[in-house]
């Protein structure tokens, strides 16, 4: 279980560009939940995914995964929790080494490294399976550098990667916003299967409303660093993207000019 | 050149070739450029040869010089992430400090090691020539400083480390605690150095408070040489690459020294080097610009 | 390693072994030289050299050659130098500088050497005593004893008892000249007062605290304190204290006096040792040559200014006056 307990963030303190990203914000997680964020830009949706990750301090509140109160642990602590894809495919990996470097690194978070050969035979053949199974022919080019591979190729890889041990929460930050829609698909059916093989407790930011209502179980949209609608079950699956868009006006008193939401 | 000349070059080449190893730890596998081997490399040959004139075992007085090395990177390491220090400021802040820090060690400009046991003795009693015996130890010992660290690469650790250079966002998010890794790598790239120092004051006969000036000048050039004749990014190659540029820079040295052949004075070394140096780089592409001026349809 | 690594591995290899093929030149004889840094010093001392070899007959004209070979200051190149005169196999090699002079005894002990203008062969372990060098090893030094400085002192202010020492104690060279001074000078009733420096600017301080506590200062070959040299000369002016130095070069910019050495003396004995060991005798057998006269300078004007008047026998032996 994933708590947020009155989180909040604030970016400049004292200046006059101070900026409360996030503000008293409050969120459960149970196991297997697969939750979308949506909300404007500056709403609030990233830094929420930063502080679950670590990359953010906490002005106030806490974070707790399971009751250990994880607010003070650094991210490469955190990593040991946590599974996460970057919205750049280039920032999630490492270009200059193979695709099985990177595998192979991710597979060793959470653990102790050591001395034992990074790519010992029996993780190869592991690693080979897995790629074998996106059906992308990866898996013959593991000798290759990241950089060579096309951004949906890295996107898909940066998937697996977060995948390859085991996790409490994946976070996604807008992970297809870089993408083609052919291949944003294709990762987000990958990222379905996934969530659904691993029963992982999910949390995507994303900037497209359809995609937010169409995959996960729970919805709830950030604006002003505070969470203004939390969408599950039968009231989720009765929305519809209009539906939605009527109800974030209402809630924010104001009509809804942004058009990146309106299009999705 | 004499086979003098040539082994003499081979000797400079290897124990250069280790500094090779150290900078491209810091420079390419770490993306920190570190200028504390400048005081690393002769903070090892001070340690070493204070130890050695004490009476204490030449190999037991290496290794110290290399912990004493391996602390001077960490020092670095630790400004730069700790502190916040720019890693260039870091660097020379160590460097500078070594220069007053050595000369406290030694006491003197210049410990003489001549006539001491040290680690090349027990292969020169083999009764070989001593230039041959040094290059052989010095082949031995570069052979397996390069095993040791291509290994040590390649392993769980190793690989975090090559992360934490390309990409520390991704290592962080991957667990590695990446400002322990660069203290690491700092502490290994620069206990190399120490090594190649304390070797250094064994082969030449002393140690002495200005022997590392131009260290890194020495290292870059031969990282960028070997780089340039063997290019490639896996982690076997570019040792073995970066190891052959140093030898190819000393052998560029030993050709300019018997230059004097050709009426070029003494002082024109350095550029005369300089010269060597780029007519070897631009070699390959000579080679590549005469293979295209070949008419079409002729035999290569 | 691929085909193509291969072959560009084998064509450097075959390079540098094609070059190593050249044979020895000619039937001269050769006398290598090998120096460390260009340095005024060291280009009197190769003059100097080169005077005394070719007043004995060591010219080309009767099959020597001479060969300079520079390590531009880097302790690896000086290696360097040392194995390819190993396999030049020169008739003698002379150094200039105790990092070219140590590798070379260090590798080579089948052909003569001499060095030039050592300050410590004893301490660099180059010979094994000054009598008696040992090995193929000798040659000249130029750490000449204090005594012509201390007896010039007592000419010039022979009530002056106490002298005052400016140096940087951070250098290891200052300080062991300063530990000479003092220890040579133990008998001759003289006492001493030390004003040390870490940069430069803290030289005209340091002077100034000398005042009233020293009855003459003397300034060692200490690089900080020459480079501010002018503020010592204030202090001497104002306070009327005469100031001594080790460095003639110091005299024309306000000591009083200064003994120094003559490094084209010292190039000069230098030649008269390869001689004696390009006539076959052994290097081994024949002492380290230490200075045994040293220059003199005096400055007339500071000495006007100063209400000191200099005795005509120094000034008559003296190597130069500065009016």
């Amino acid at each position: 279980m994933i708590a947020l307990d009155r989180a909040s963030v604030v970016f400049n303190a004292g200046d006059p560009s101070e900026r409360r990203a996030l503000d008293g914000v409050s969120l459960t997680l149970v196991p297997g939940e697969f939750v979308t964020v949506i909300g404007s830009n500056g709403a609030g949706k990233s830094t929420l995914l930063n502080v679950l990750s670590g990359d953010v301090r906490l002005a106030a509140g806490s974070v707790r995964f399971d009751h250990v109160d994880v607010t003070a642990w650094p991210v490469h602590r955190r990593a040991a929790l946590i599974g996460r894809v970057f919205q750049d495919p280039l920032v999630g990996t490492c270009g200059a080494l193979t695709i099985e470097e990177n595998l192979a690194l991710a597979s060793q978070r959470g653990r102790m490294r050591g001395l034992a050969l990074a790519s010992a035979q029996a993780l190869r053949a592991h690693l080979r399976e897995r790629l074998a199974a996106l059906g992308l022919g990866l898996e013959d080019r593991l000798d290759d550098r990241m950089d060579r591979l096309s951004g949906g190729q890295r996107q898909t890889v940066s998937l697996v990667m977060a995948a390859v041990v085991e996790m409490k929460l994946l976070l996604l930050d807008e992970h297809t916003a870089a993408l083609d829609p052919r291949n944003a698909s294709f990762v987000m059916d990958l990222t379905d299967r996934i969530v659904e093989e691993g029963k992982l407790t999910t949390l995507m930011v994303t900037h497209s409303m359809r995609q937010a209502l169409d995959h996960g179980s729970r919805t709830i949209m950030m604006h002003d660093g505070r969470i203004v609608l939390d969408l599950k079950g039968d009231d989720r699956r009765r929305m519809s993207v209009e539906d939605l868009l009527r109800m974030f006006s209402k809630v924010r008193g104001e009509s809804v000019d942004d058009d990146a939401l309106l299009l999705s | 050149m004499t086979f003098y000349a040539f082994f003499g070059a081979l000797e400079a080449g290897l124990l250069f070739g280790i500094v090779a190893i150290a900078v491209y730890l810091s420079f390419r596998v770490l993306d920190f450029p570190d200028l504390t081997v400048d005081g690393s490399f002769p903070l090892g040959a001070a340690v070493a040869a204070l130890m050695i004139v004490s009476g204490f075992n030449p190999y037991f007085a290496t290794l110290c010089g290399m912990l004493a090395a391996a602390l001077a990177g960490a020092v670095t390491g630790l400004l730069t992430v700790w502190l916040g220090f720019l890693h260039l400021l870091s660097g020379i802040l160590v460097m500078i400090a070594l220069y007053s820090i050595n000369l406290r060690i030694m006491g003197q400009p210049n410990i003489a090691l001549i006539g001491e046991r040290t680690i090349f003795t027990p292969v020169e009693a083999l009764g070989l020539p001593s230039n041959l015996a040094v290059v052989l130890a010095l082949a031995v010992i570069v052979a397996i400083v390069a095993a040791v660290v291509a290994r040590f690469l390649l392993s769980q650790i190793g690989l975090s480390l090559r992360a934490t250079g390309t990409n520390p966002r991704m290592a962080a998010a991957n667990g590695v605690n990446v400002r322990r890794a660069t203290i690491v790598g700092l502490a290994l790239s620069n206990a190399l150095a120490g090594l190649a120092g304390a070797l250094f004051a064994q082969a030449q006969g002393a140690a002495d408070v200005a022997m590392g000036i131009g260290t890194i000048v020495i290292g870059l050039a031969a990282l960028i040489l070997g780089e340039s004749i063997f290019p490639g990014h896996r982690v076997v190659r570019a040792i073995v690459a970066v190891v052959i540029g140093a030898i190819v820079y000393r052998l560029a040295v030993a050709l300019a020294l018997n230059s004097d052949l050709l009426g070029l004075k003494s002082q024109d070394l350095n550029l005369i080097t300089a010269v060597l140096v780029v007519v070897a780089l631009l070699a390959p592409r000579l080679k590549g610009y005469a293979r295209r001026l070949r008419p079409m349809g002729a035999p290569p | 390693m691929g085909k193509h690594d291969m072959i560009v591995f084998s064509r450097i290899a075959a390079l540098a072994l094609t070059i190593g093929a050249t044979p020895a030149l000619a039937q001269d004889k050769v006398i290598a030289v090998a120096t460390f840094i260009e340095h005024p010093a060291v280009q009197r001392l190769l003059d100097g050299l080169r005077a005394g070899l070719g007043e004995a007959g060591i010219t080309p004209e009767r099959g020597y050659r001479f060969e300079l070979q520079s390590a531009q200051g880097s302790a690896v190149t000086a290696g360097q130098i040392a194995r390819k005169f190993a396999g030049d196999r020169p008739a003698v090699i002379v150094t200039a500088g105790t990092p070219v002079t140590q590798p070379a005894v260090q590798q080579i002990k089948d052909i003569p050497i001499v060095f030039s203008g050592l300050a410590d062969p004893l301490g660099a372990k180059v010979v094994a005593s000054l009598e008696r060098p040992g090995g193929n090893v000798t040659g000249t030094s130029d750490r000449a004893p204090y005594k012509p400085l201390f007896d010039v002192i007592t000419e010039i202010a022979p009530k002056g008892k106490r002298i005052g020492l400016i140096f940087n104690a951070g250098e290891a060279n200052s300080r062991a000249q300063i530990d000479r001074f003092k220890a040579e000078a133990a008998q001759s009733g003289f006492s001493f007062v030390e004003a040390t420096v870490t940069k430069a600017s803290d030289t005209l301080a340091a002077a100034q605290s000398l005042v009233g506590k020293a009855d003459v200062i003397y300034v060692p070959n200490d690089g900080t304190v020459v480079s501010n040299f002018e503020a010592v000369t204030r202090v001497s002016l104002e306070a009327k204290i005469p100031v001594f130095a080790s460095s003639l070069d110091s005299v024309p910019k306000g000591a009083i006096a200064a003994t120094g050495i003559d490094y084209e003396l010292i190039g000069r004995r230098t030649a008269a040792l390869v001689v004696r060991v390009l006539k076959g005798e052994n290097p081994g057998d024949i002492p380290v040559d230490m200075p045994q006269t040293l220059d003199v300078a005096l400055n007339k004007k500071v000495a006007t200014a100063l209400g000191v008047t200099l005795p005509a026998p120094l000034v008559k032996r003296a190597t130069s006056v500065l009016e």
